[in-house]
Order: C-alpha cells, then sequence, then structure tokens
C-alpha cells in the first residue's frame, strides 16, 4: 500500500504547491515511484511545478468518466520516477466537488500503487479540504511565519480535529455535543475541539476512546516555509508545544524552509528549483525535510471513512 | 485524561525537569513568556485575550513558586504527597572537605594508600 502525504496548510501562499513538487522530486530521487495529485480543485499549479505544462490527462477526466480508473489520468513528468495527476483544464466547478465524487476519489487514491503519493491540497477547510487531509494519518501542514498564515494554519488544524469527530456522530448529535460545549465552557468553546471532547468523554465514552486512539496514532508535521533571517528559528517547535499542550494533538515539526528569491526565479522560468540551485541553503533544508518525512514510516494506517 | 493547563504542574506548564537548575527555570519562564505574551506570533490568534491572561498569571505563578528554594521545596512536597514526583531524588555529591583532600602522609616510610610517588625526604 502507498504511503500517503496530504499537504494542506490553510492559507494560500504559503508554498504548499512548491513543497509538494521538491518533496516528491526527492521522493522519486530516492527511487521510489512517487506520484503527486493536485487536489487544489479549481487552483490547481501543480503542474507547472513539475514540468508538465499542458497535461494530456487531468483528473476531470476520471470525474467526468472519461476514463475508467483514476490510474488512467497519470501522465509522467520529465523527472525519473515522477508522475502527476493534474488538475489542469478542470471545469470551473471543480471546486464544488459533489459528495458522491469525493468518496468515489478518496477511494480511488487508495486503490493507486505508488510507493509514495502526495497529496497537494487547496488553502481554506472546505470539507473536500479536510477529508482529503484525513485519508492518511501523516498530514503535513505548511505555514509561513506570518501572523495570517499561522492564525490559518491554527484553523485548519482544528477544523481538521472536529471534522475527525464530526465522522463519529450524526448531525443532530453533533450539534449537541456543540451546544453542550458551549453551556459548560463558555461562548468560545464552538471553536476548541479539546472542548467538545471533554463533553465526548462524559457522554460518549466508547467514541471518546476511538477519537483518543485515532488521534494518538496521527503522525502529523509542521513546516515552516519562506523563514527570514530575522525570523524565529523556533517558531515552528513553539507552535507544536502550543499545539500538544493547548489542544492535546501530537505535532512534529519537521523543519525550516529559508525564503530564496531563487524559488521565484526558478517558478518563473519553470524549471525544478532543487535542480537549478542545488547548493543553497533553501535546497539542503527542503533535502532535509525530505530525509525527516521519508524516512522509513513504518506501516501506515488508512482512515476507513470511506 | 489529558490534563488541562490549568491542572498541569508547575514543571510541565515550563516543560523543565523537577530537578531543574535555576538557570534551567529562567530560561523556561522566558520561553514560556515568548510563546504566551500579547502579540507572540507563536500563539497569535490561538487564545482569547482572557485566557492569554490566565495563562501568563499561572506561568508567573510557577515561576516564582520554583525559583525559590523554600517555595519550591514545599511545592515538591506536595508533589510527592499527590503523587505526581517521586520522594527519592538524587542529592549532589557531599562536598569533600579541606582535611579530606589535603590528607598526605608525609612521614618517612608511611604512604597512604595508592600513593604514586615517594614521600619527600
Amino acid at each position: 500500500m502507498a504511503h500517503i502525504w496530504p499537504i494542506g496548510g490553510g492559507k494560500g501562499g504559503s508554498g504548499k504547491s512548491f513543497i509538494t513538487s521538491s518533496l516528491g522530486r526527492l521522493s522519486a530521487g530516492l527511487g521510489r515511484r512517487t506520484l503527486v495529485i493536485d487536489l487544489d480543485l479549481g487552483a490547481a499549479n501543480l503542474h507547472t511545478l513539475v514540468g508538465v505544462p499542458y497535461p494530456s490527462k487531468s483528473f476531470s477526466d476520471f470525474l467526468q468518466k472519461k476514463v475508467g480508473r483514476l490510474d488512467d489520468t497519470v501522465v509522467e513528468t520529465p523527472f525519473e520516477n515522477l508522475f502527476l495527476i493534474s488538475g489542469a483544464q478542470d471545469p470551473f466547478d471543480i471546486a464544488n466537488l459533489p459528495y458522491e465524487q469525493k468518496i468515489k476519489t478518496l477511494r480511488a487514491i487508495m486503490k493507486l500503487h505508488y510507493d509514495c503519493i502526495l497529496l497537494d491540497l487547496g488553502a481554506g477547510t472546505s470539507f473536500n479540504t479536510l477529508d482529503f487531509f484525513l485519508l492518511s494519518q501523516n498530514g503535513i501542514f505548511i505555514t509561513t511565519p506570518e501572523p495570517t498564515s499561522i492564525e490559518n494554519v491554527y484553523r485548519l488544524i482544528r477544523s481538521v480535529y472536529f471534522r475527525r469527530i464530526r465522522y463519529c456522530f450524526s448531525v443532530s448529535q453533533f450539534k449537541a455535543l456543540e451546544e453542550e460545549a458551549i453551556e459548560q465552557f463558555g461562548e468560545g468553546a464552538f471553536n476548541k475541539p479539546e472542548c467538545m471532547m471533554k463533553v465526548i468523554e462524559r457522554d460518549h465514552p466508547e467514541s471518546y476512546r476511538e477519537l483518543q486512539n485515532d488521534f494518538n496514532a496521527f503522525r502529523f508535521r509542521l513546516v515552516i516555509n519562506q523563514l527570514h533571517k530575522r525570523d524565529n528559528a523556533v517558531l515552528g517547535l513553539h507552535i507544536c508545544r502550543i499545539i500538544e499542550k493547548h489542544m492535546g494533538l501530537g505535532i512534529e515539526f519537521t523543519g525550516n524552509v529559508s525564503y530564496d528569491d531563487h524559488v521565484h526565479d526558478a517558478i518563473c522560468q519553470q524549471v525544478s528549483f532543487l535542480d537549478r540551485y542545488p547548493y543553497t541553503k533553501t535546497a539542503g533544508e527542503l533535502r532535509a525535510v525530505g530525509r525527516q518525512i521519508f524516512q522509513p514510516a513504518g506501516r501506515q494506517l488508512m482512515l476507513q471513512y470511506v | 485524561m489529558r490534563k488541562s493547563f490549568a491542572e498541569l504542574n508547575y514543571y510541565e506548564m515550563l516543560d523543565i525537569r523537577p530537578d531543574a537548575a535555576a538557570f534551567e527555570i529562567r530560561q523556561a519562564y522566558d520561553a514560556a513568556l515568548q510563546i504566551y505574551q500579547p502579540g507572540s506570533l507563536v500563539s497569535h490568534s490561538f487564545f482569547t485575550d482572557a485566557e492569554r491572561q490566565e495563562i501568563l498569571s499561572l506561568v508567573e505563578k510557577a515561576y516564582r513558586t520554583l525559583i525559590q528554594d523554600q517555595l519550591r521545596k514545599a511545592y515538591d512536597d506536595a508533589l510527592v504527597r499527590r503523587g505526581e514526583l517521586d520522594a527519592v531524588r538524587e542529592t549532589a555529591p557531599a562536598v569533600k572537605k579541606p582535611v579530606g583532600i589535603f590528607s598526605i602522609s608525609r612521614g618517612r616510610g608511611r604512604q597512604p594508600a595508592g600513593a604514586a610517588f615517594p614521600s619527600p625526604e
């Protein structure tokens, strides 16, 4: 079974696609058959970053049943072992993916036969983004050292948490839990999954145990992208500490990726940054992040929501 | 069940070991202030103002308790009674007294056990 790494970040422009394409390049360079899937529905650009400006096939071909299997939409890239499912030329309403098509997509991804699959997710906290993120326990959060981005990544983490809780309950049960949490912990509790977990522990102990087991099994990671010299190098560590202490969710700080003007140059030239500027600090940091992520991951549990 | 921040003991709040030295306590306090103080980038949007003030007052209380030996000892004893801390803690090695250090026999023919050099004439 493939190891799947969903990559999300909450805020647009944080570098999710750049990190995804770079990690894909690094994984492929290790000899692993690597597939990058552009699930930034309606804002796909991963194809540009992996050297396939005009893909002959795309994800929408699968949704529109022009092909029978998701595998049939895979295109090769100029890089050995690196493959792409593109979101280019998707229809304009692709961002509003209906529930049935999302489930169809999730099931199809789980059947793909690659050593490594990276999902480039869109910004924001739509249910589609959250469900793609929860496809695996190995989600990667990308943020930049700016208050706007950090706020959005906190919101994404909370949303992921809530979405997982939501899977255990019906709409009416979940609503009742929200109201109970607000009644017990105040108005701010609607935004705090840890408050809802306390209510669940009291009222639904079996579901609480199931959720705790899942949360303990998550291997989420955080990458700080576009770190300037003047930024705090331990920002990522502190963010992980806050999440662990106040939300009870384990998240590992994987590393910093420094800001580099050459990234912009490489994107404009539509070449691989790692290939064009391999000796820059940023390239070294990307390789270090890749090593952290692609260390033997052991058995990967897939979340069976579908 | 996971403890809330207010339920953590002072060592857990500051992320230090129970045998942390004074400088480690100060460093941990500084690190906590960096995280929780108003305007901190790390905790931007994470807490309401009221929550932030409550956390800062807990951090302050933790620091003031642990940085003073007597208060710290009383606090440690309370933790031991609650079972949150082991009663047995490593003590620093006993300070050697000068007599013990400089106890070198200078008498003719009498050498302390293990002496490498002959006693001076």
